[in-house]
């Protein structure tokens, strides 16, 4: 009998919960000036990101944004339930929440905006006539528009770069080295003698892992420009795209590497070690790590920072200094902003996120709105970045109070000075550090869009391309044969289908500079 | 039979035995016992592969910061209420199920029975369930924890093969004799009878929802509703997630507190099941081979 009563009142609960829903959806259809939009947040950082400029921005438009937020490690499962057919908002803001890929396999799911622009969209419209970047990222490969570019304020053109303990150097009485060749006297000063000074010779690592490609960053005095992460390890070089790991320069530089290894340089579990590892050396109350690569050195050494300088770029054998830049992929993105066939009305829309599209709001959407991020001198101008009002690190306090690297932004190429902060900030830091390296940058290869087909392909041949040169890099690092397996090295790449895959990257190249024009 | 003398070699194959099951049991035991005196250490010293057999530093860190997160103890009551819920209705559904199956007097019994090892076997697959699931209205409710997958037929399959084997037909001819209905005899006769099986059925069935989290990631949105393990899993795996935020001090903060957390989170997630197991441990003991032999 109980068991009975039991399932007729679950059935019951199940009948009303399906009448609510469906009660809810044919009010929203005809209300079309209430939109849901989407974002992906790294962790749970609560609603505050989107309660200062975003929603005032909606209810200037005349409309009201229902948000939902996702966190990024659901999203994964997340993104193929609602592809293959949940319930989509009406929008979705952030790069991080689809690749190029996702969007053009989904072409039926993301509408083109291109015919939108021109009646709703007069601040984005002025952007991509006068910044042609802007213009080719907005641009995708079958020449519609998808997807809303952004580019970030305060962002420096250095990428990543390599720190030194300058405290050690100071203990050992040795002098900033140069060139690549004094950089491996001091590492070898480093690891014979004491550094540390707490009584033991053996317990510095030289070169430790940081939070950037080891291997390309120790090298680069040989010209391995990396640039940013999903770029498949592509630069331009005499104006023509090059995979580093099949340039003479990246032969030249793992032999070297691996000589410094030999000699007892590098750390050991460089490729074996996982993150927590990685930051516990770090990190350890005694600094152990000489050197290492990072976006600044409170980012990677935690509260060893101190301790750590930039290390101003060695000249390699031939006598040049290169860093590693990248704005295309830094500061500036693709799909930022992402229309779905759910939205009943994608003009509205817009014309809200046209907002978007000015310095006010895209330092706003940065830092966290007036009052609580930035202040605005309206006389002067210019902004002041404040000081957490909750004690948490800067970072943490901007991810918490905006979108930070996410959504549609614009500013000009003057306008980092017209921004102060008021306390320490790490931007800040990284935008000092940026002023003596950024004379280095090279040219990086573009933040190009792929054909649905061309990315199937490199999806595929990049797979089998990349594991071969890891474990051949790894190899070569620790035991050597570089200048040996040279050629076998070429050809095997050749067989995986390494010609196809320049090819590509060499259409999407050409592609992106007619875009440009 | 005079029983055989205990000679030296019996006491030298004794200690032998006794030391390899020793060792055994330190092989199973100590990892364990690392990520209870873990969770009681300071993170960095964890990392650093300082902890061996004692805690170091006495550090509740990792606990302090993982009660600090937002939805910790909604998330932690919801877990409560869909195993409390969830086991209920899965010994509903799941126990009658299996009576009525082993009733060799039961019509259709050979149709139902592929009707139900069939899709044992073959699932329709993650969309067309969400789909289905969808279809009820189920999305983003309670109630899509506890209902849509409650039936088991391995479970289902466990408890007929322990009412054919434990419970003799005599026993039912004698009760329809005395004017026993058939639903009568299951819940006062059968039921009594079958404690074992309630027990073994029910610690699988409450296990399996305390551990669930793929299922309210992917039918559950609001932040209310979700549990415990889904909650964990995000703070842990957010060392992965965390590619190209690697700018800013942001994304070293999160992966620091994700090394913190990450012991106390085991211990804190496994901890109520632990606790409920000792009681359950003699029909559990006896009940576990309960559907396995048919006499």
């Amino acid at each position: 009998m109980s068991v009975s009563a039991a399932l007729a009142a679950g059935m019951f609960l199940v009948c009303s919960c399906a009448g609510k829903n469906k009660g809810s959806a044919s009010a929203d259809s005809q209300n079309v000036s209430t939109f849901s939009v989407a974002t992906v947040r790294w962790a749970d950082w609560g609603e505050a990101y989107h309660q200062g400029f975003p929603d005032k921005a909606a209810s200037e438009a005349g409309i009201t944004v229902n948000w939902k937020t996702i966190l990024n490690s659901d999203w994964g499962d997340k993104k193929a339930v609602l592809l293959a057919g949940g319930d989509l908002p009406d929008a979705f803001m952030g790069s991080i929440c689809f690749s190029e890929s996702d969007i053009l396999a989904n072409r039926g799911t993301f509408i083109p905006i291109e015919k939108y622009i021109d009646q709703y969209m007069p601040n984005f419209k002025k952007i991509i006539e006068s910044d042609s970047t802007m213009k080719a990222l907005a641009t995708s490969s079958d020449g519609h528009i998808y997807g809303l570019p952004s580019r970030k304020p305060c962002r420096p053109v250095t990428a990543n770069q390599m720190f030194i303990n300058k405290t050690w150097l100071d203990n050992l009485g040795l002098s900033m080295p140069a060139t690549y060749e004094e950089f491996e006297k001091v590492l070898k000063a480093f690891k014979e003698k004491d550094a540390n000074k707490n009584g033991n010779p053996n317990d510095e690592i030289p070169f430790g892992r940081g939070y950037a490609d080891s291997v390309l960053f120790f090298c680069l005095p040989f010209g391995t420009t990396l640039g940013a992460d999903g770029t498949y390890m592509m630069t331009v070089k005499n104006g023509q795209p090059v995979y580093i790991p099949t340039s003479e320069e990246y032969r030249k530089g793992i032999a070297w590497m691996h000589k410094c290894y030999t000699e007892g340089l590098i750390d050991k579990e460089l490729f074996t070690e996982d993150d927590s590892m990685r930051d516990a050396k770090l990190m350890s109350q005694t600094p152990v790590v000489g050197c290492a690569p990072g976006w600044t050195a409170d980012s990677t050494f935690g509260k060893n920072a101190s301790q750590y300088v930039a290390l101003p770029p060695l000249a390699g054998p031939d006598g040049k200094k290169y860093i590693s830049s990248d704005p295309e992929h830094w500061n500036y993105s693709r799909y930022e902003f992402v229309i779905t066939s759910a939205c009943k009305n994608p003009g509205k829309l817009l014309s809200w996120i046209d907002k978007f599209y000015t310095e006010d709001a895209s330092i706003q959407n940065f830092y966290g709105s007036f009052g609580v991020g930035v202040d605005k001198d309206e006389a002067k101008g210019t902004y002041t970045v404040l000081a957490p009002k909750d004690g948490k690190s800067a970072d943490t306090y901007a991810w918490v109070n905006s979108l930070r690297d996410f959504g549609p932004k614009y500013v000009g190429d003057k306008f980092n000075d017209k921004v102060t902060y008021a306390a320490e900030n790490g931007d800040a830091l990284k935008l000092v550090l940026d002023q003596s390296m950024k004379q280095f940058a090279s040219e990086a290869y573009p933040n190009v869009s792929y054909t649905p087909d061309q990315l199937n392909t490199i999806a595929t041949l990049y797979a089998d391309i990349s594991a071969y040169v890891s474990t051949n890099q790894a190899k070569w690092v620790t035991e050597g044969g570089v200048d040996k397996e040279w050629d076998s090295y070429l050809t095997s790449l050749k067989q995986m289908g390494y010609d196809k895959f320049i090819k590509i990257q060499n259409d999407a190249y050409n592609m992106y500079k007619s875009n440009k024009k | 039979m005079s029983v055989q003398k205990y000679t030296s070699q019996d006491a030298a194959v004794n200690i032998l035995f006794h030391i390899i099951a020793v060792i055994m049991i330190l092989l199973i035991v100590y990892p364990l016992w690392f990520v209870v005196i873990a969770s009681f250490s300071n993170p960095s010293d964890v990392a650093n592969g300082k902890i061996w057999l004692w805690p170091g530093k006495w550090d509740l860190s990792g606990y302090r910061e993982l009660f600090k997160q937002r939805q910790i103890w909604v998330s932690y009551g919801n877990t409560i209420l869909y195993t409390l819920v969830g086991t209920f209705i899965g010994l509903a559904v799941n126990i009658p199920a299996g009576y009525a199956m082993s009733r060799k007097d039961m019509a259709g019994r050979k149709w139902i029975n592929i009707f139900y090892i069939i899709p044992m076997f073959l699932g329709g697959g993650l969309i067309p369930t969400y789909f289905v699931v969808k279809a009820f209205g189920l999305l983003n409710t309670f109630w899509v924890m506890v209902l849509p997958f409650s039936v088991s037929t391995y479970n289902i399959i466990v408890v007929r093969t322990f009412f054919r084997s434990s419970l003799p037909d005599s026993l039912w001819e004698a009760a329809q004799i005395d004017g026993c209905g058939s639903i009568r005899y299951f819940f006062q006769i059968a039921l009594p009878l079958s404690k074992s099986v309630l027990a073994v059925i029910g610690l699988w069935t409450a296990v399996g929802l305390w551990n669930s989290w793929f299922n309210a990631l992917i039918y559950i949105d609001s932040e209310n509703l979700q549990p415990l393990q889904l909650l964990l899993r995000r703070i842990l795996i957010t060392n992965q997630s965390l590619l190209g935020a690697a700018t800013g001090t942001m994304a070293q903060e999160l992966r620091r507190l994700s090394d913190m957390m990450k012991y106390a989170a085991i211990v804190i997630s496994t901890l109520p099941i632990m606790c409920l197991y000792p009681f359950l441990q003699k029909y559990f003991n006896h009940g576990v081979m309960i559907g396995a032999i048919k006499e």
